[in-house]
């Protein structure tokens, strides 16, 4: 069922009326079964990985949970008496069992992933090795498309699986809601990916109905839509065009399509993900946010604390942070401050995490080298910002930057919306080598382009229909940026909440008309979730 | 209660608004003749007069002049073709103009891919162009619920409502709309077409089509388009009007489709002339003058086609007129040397 | 807790430790310094902060540094 369909948005009001119609204690249930009944309308197959991941969790959490029951009756009751000694080698076992529960689990679901996601690759790097012996190459025996959303429940899932093992949160006993969890459509397919302590409290506690969440939400729900039909569907087409005839653009045509990209994704993800925000909030539901106007950072570090900020916690939290403060790490931070100072050694620990987080990043994205190095060049970038800070201080110093002033907050921002929407590209065109054949043909591209059209190659201008379609494509972009720079100091929707009902009644509508009249052709002319293929 | 009432007054407010601007935009749309195409003020106008059809898609509706059909064969004919017109649509088209007409003779256009036609992959831009023909809001929501799935209806409402505006604009500017003498057909100016010469040979070509792709429902509406005009005492006659030079080399297994339509047309009793291998065709059509497109022809390639076409209709043509395959028509195509 | 202080103080000294109370969640302190912080502590105090105490909330302030420090502590016992 594809999300900007008519036939989602009837789903939906049957999925609202039916939550709000149910008793608050079985809203859950209606959310399970939507859930369900969603994800079968892509591949009723899949579901059944969805189905082990979910209760393969459900089993470890439960299981570990049983064996901390027990350590606590144990010690509290009989094992009172033990010296402490024994009650440490006691605990030490118990933790020893759990750890091989989580382990186990953890394994089995990541290897789903791992097989679907990155088994191709695997091969063919396999396959390169051999062919330098000239031996091979081994065939590819499988041919499979990866479950809808694997990257995102088996990180989600993965995240609550710890959590549970590290005692951060109580297993959740209910079977079905673990798999509410886990197959939550809102979220399942592009996520936010969420933490179980945060979602679950939203999840299975029933909402009532009330006119702010319904207003509220519904603006969010339609506006997240005019961003994905009318803004990024516009753009997909000319951005293919650009990655496959960048060669004969002029370098100004070629930087505007490296821009276009940065515009299609932002739309197309923040889109889906205020699409999916709205809807919750509609049900009194807070799905965790995933960005927050990332194109206006000041640094690469802060766009990515900015841009799919679930993904950047679920990294921070389960590998930055444990690989950062682990003993070897530590050690090695020790060894480095010994030798070479200071800042050296606090530094070292970091920036090692950093090369981790970032290269796990960039092959969550995409198995293929280009993702690789995509994310090499966003850890480099904050690594180096990291590393050379006391440099750039020192020069802000020296040109008596006022780091509070205007100016320099636009500098920073689009200096860093620049650089983001370049690396980004990298990987998308086609190749590596195709990416830096785009970065090459900016700066080698001479020609210059004489009238719209040649400056803008990538419209179709054969047709006026889908001109029209992308110059209205500008306007809703102008509008996304508008929006951004007023919700800097308050949400819009607070603004629009003291307009009298029929003026916003003709806001919505006029919205609405747009996504209808221009969002709908877009979609029907190619118009997937970028963010679905991982 | 009270926010439940409150949401779902809002929610009337936003429909109300939304079906004062579809009915303002498609109002005037589906009561004008501003797009060339919202012609059934017209054929309503000529309904009892007509006794010659021209029922087909683009190619027709580009490719067969009316004017010249009536000069020739002393008739008044009508060029009902659309583009993108699903076969479905042909056969209720047909039927209205069946119902109200004395008509004789109908040409049924069908190119090489009418029969693999479907909405779910050409999008509903022929249904859009259909349902603005019809005459009564009721015969377009009941063929909206024959012929189309819920996605569907709001590809068609999106293209109504982007067509309406585009009448909207024409009545602020003043600008023309349907060409009533034109009786349906739609000439366009020759048009650089998108292959050049030197990207044509054999080498080159590289689109294969096959029969397998023909959906076995519009075959069965064919066979009922035949039936309808018999049952009317109209004569069916089954004709592919001429492609490109260039597009001709840039595809493969013209012959398979031959080898379908004159096995389809022999069962079904009625002629079938493929124009693409009438043996003048090389000499008459230029790649650069007579089309309006790789598969298009332009006014001027219209005009020139519409006599040969009248030529056949008025005495059956003979069999030598035209090359027995398109293997044997290409070794005469200007292209063969390459 | 002087001591904590100490280490505190030496991450980023213009901050005032004993009241401020959102060091984490207000972006006062970044991963950088937390990190380097963590580091600091374990050294100090002969401890090892696990994965399961690294949540905003045990980090936020001195005191809850403090708690978290003296939980560590207890367990480890």
């Amino acid at each position: 069922m594809q999300i900007t369909s008519l036939v989602f948005v009837l789903f939906l009001c049957a999925v609202l009326a039916a939550y709000f119609l149910a008793p608050k204690k079985w809203q859950w249930v209606v959310l399970l079964a939507a859930s369900l009944a969603f994800y079968c309308t892509y591949d009723v197959r899949h579901l059944a990985f969805v189905l082990f991941t979910s209760f393969s969790t459900w089993g470890a959490t439960m299981a570990m949970a049983r064996l901390d029951a027990a350590q606590k009756r144990y010690l509290g009751g009989e094992g009172k008496a033990l010296s402490r000694e024994d009650k440490a080698a006691y605990r030490a076992g118990v933790k020893k069992r759990k750890k091989r529960i989580m382990l186990l689990a953890l394994l089995a679901n990541l290897s789903i992933l791992l097989v679907f996601k990155y088994f191709h690759f695997a091969l063919e790097q396999v396959n390169r090795v051999l062919s330098i012996f000239r031996a091979g190459p081994l065939r590819d025996p499988f041919r499979f498309l990866a479950p809808l959303g694997l990257s995102f429940y088996t990180f989600q899932m993965l995240g609550y699986l710890l959590d549970s093992y590290w005692g951060n949160v109580a297993a959740e006993r209910n079977p079905l809601k673990t798999l509410l969890f886990c197959s939550f459509f809102p979220q399942m397919t592009q996520g936010p990916i969420s933490e179980f302590g945060q979602l679950s409290e939203q999840l299975f506690t029933g909402h009532g109905f009330t006119y702010r969440n319904w207003s509220w939400g519904s603006q969010r729900l339609v506006w997240g839509l005019f961003k994905k039909m009318v803004v990024a569907d516009a753009f997909a087409p000319a951005v293919q065009r650009v990655f496959a005839q960048y060669g004969s653009y002029s370098g100004a045509s070629a930087f505007l399509g490296i821009l276009l990209y940065a515009v299609q994704i932002y739309a197309d993800f923040s889109g889906y993900m205020d699409i999916m925000c709205g809807l919750c909030e509609i049900m009194g539901i807070r799905l965790t946010e995933n960005f927050d106007r990332p194109y206006f950072s000041k640094s690469v570090a802060e766009y990515w604390r900015r841009w799919h900020i679930s993904l950047g916690a679920w990294f921070k939290r389960y590998v930055y942070y444990p690989i950062g403060v682990s003993k070897w790490n530590r050690a090695l931070g020790r060894s480095a401050r010994a030798r070479f100072g200071k800042r050296f050694g606090d530094m070292l620990p970091a920036s090692v995490a950093l090369v981790v987080v970032w290269l796990a990043t960039g092959l969550w994205h995409g198995a293929n080298w280009g993702y690789a190095v995509w994310g090499l060049l966003n850890g480099l970038f904050i690594i180096l910002g990291l590393w050379l800070e006391p440099v750039w201080a020192a020069c802000r110093a020296k040109l008596r930057v006022r780091e509070d002033s205007r100016p320099w907050r636009t500098f920073q921002a689009l200096r860093t919306f620049l650089l983001v929407a370049f690396i980004k590209v990298l990987p998308e065109v086609g190749s590596l080598r195709d990416g830096m054949g785009l970065w090459r043909r900016v700066f080698t591209g001479r020609s210059l382009p004489r009238g719209l059209r040649q400056l803008l190659p990538f419209v179709d201008w054969s047709s006026s229909f889908t001109a029209i379609h992308f110059f209205v494509a500008c306007a809703g972009t102008a509008a996304m940026l508008a929006v951004s720079l007023l919700q800097r100091r308050r949400p819009v929707r607070s603004l629009t909440e003291k307009w009298p009902m029929p003026l916003r009644a003709l806001l919505f509508a006029g919205v609405i008309l747009l996504i209808a009249v221009f969002g709908v052709q877009n979609t029907w002319m190619g118009g997937g979730f970028l963010y679905a293929q991982f | 209660m009270r926010s439940f009432r409150r949401a779902l007054l809002s929610i009337l407010c936003v429909l109300a608004i939304l079906a004062a601007a579809t009915a303002a935009v498609l109002g005037l749309y589906y009561t004008t003749e501003y797009q060339t195409y919202t012609d059934s003020f017209l054929r309503r106008d000529l309904a009892g007069s007509v006794d010659f059809l021209v029922l087909g898609s683009s190619h027709a509706e580009n490719g067969v002049v009316p004017a010249i059909l009536d000069e020739e064969l002393g008739v008044n004919s009508y060029n009902i073709s659309g583009w993108v017109m699903p076969m479905a649509a042909k056969r209720l088209l047909l039927e209205k103009e069946l119902a109200r007409n004395p008509i004789r003779t109908v040409v049924i256009e069908i190119a090489y891919d009418t029969l693999s036609r479907s909405n779910d992959e050409d999008f509903c831009e022929g249904d859009e162009a259909v349902i603005a023909r019809l005459d009564t809001m009721g015969e377009r929501l009941a063929y909206m619920r024959e012929n189309l799935s819920l996605n569907q209806w709001a590809d068609v409402y999106s293209r109504a409502m982007f067509r309406g505006a585009q009448v909207w604009l024409k009545k602020i500017t003043g600008a023309p709309g349907l060409d009533r003498a034109a009786k349906g057909y739609f000439g366009k100016e020759a048009a650089p077409l998108s292959l050049r010469p030197e990207e044509i040979g054999p080498a080159f070509q590289s689109e294969p089509f096959s029969v397998d792709t023909y959906r076995p429902e519009n075959a069965a509406i064919l066979e009922e388009i035949v039936r309808l005009c018999r049952e009317a005492g109209a004569e069916p006659v089954v004709v592919t009007v001429p492609v490109s030079e260039r597009f001709l080399w840039v595809t493969r297994g013209q012959d398979e489709f031959l080898g379908y339509m004159r096995d389809l047309c022999g069962r079904l009793g009625c002629p079938y002339w493929d124009f693409d291998l009438w043996r003048g065709r090389f000499d008459l059509l230029d790649d650069d003058t007579s089309f309006r497109d790789l598969t298009h022809l332009s006014d001027p390639g219209a005009r020139a086609f519409t006599p040969v076409l009248a030529a056949c209709l008025r005495e059956a043509p003979d069999p030598s007129l035209f090359f027995d395959s398109y293997a044997e028509a290409l070794e005469h195509s200007a292209y063969c040397e390459r | 807790m002087d001591e904590l202080i100490a280490i505190l103080q030496d991450i980023d000294p213009d901050v005032d430790y004993e009241t401020e109370e959102n060091l984490v969640d207000g972006k006062v302190l970044d991963s950088l310094s937390i990190l380097q912080m963590i580091g600091e502590i374990c050294d100090t105090f002969d401890i090892t902060i696990g994965p399961k105490w690294m949540r905003n909330e045990n980090f936020n302030s001195a005191r809850k540094i403090w708690a978290m420090i003296q939980a560590i502590r207890q367990e480890e016992e």
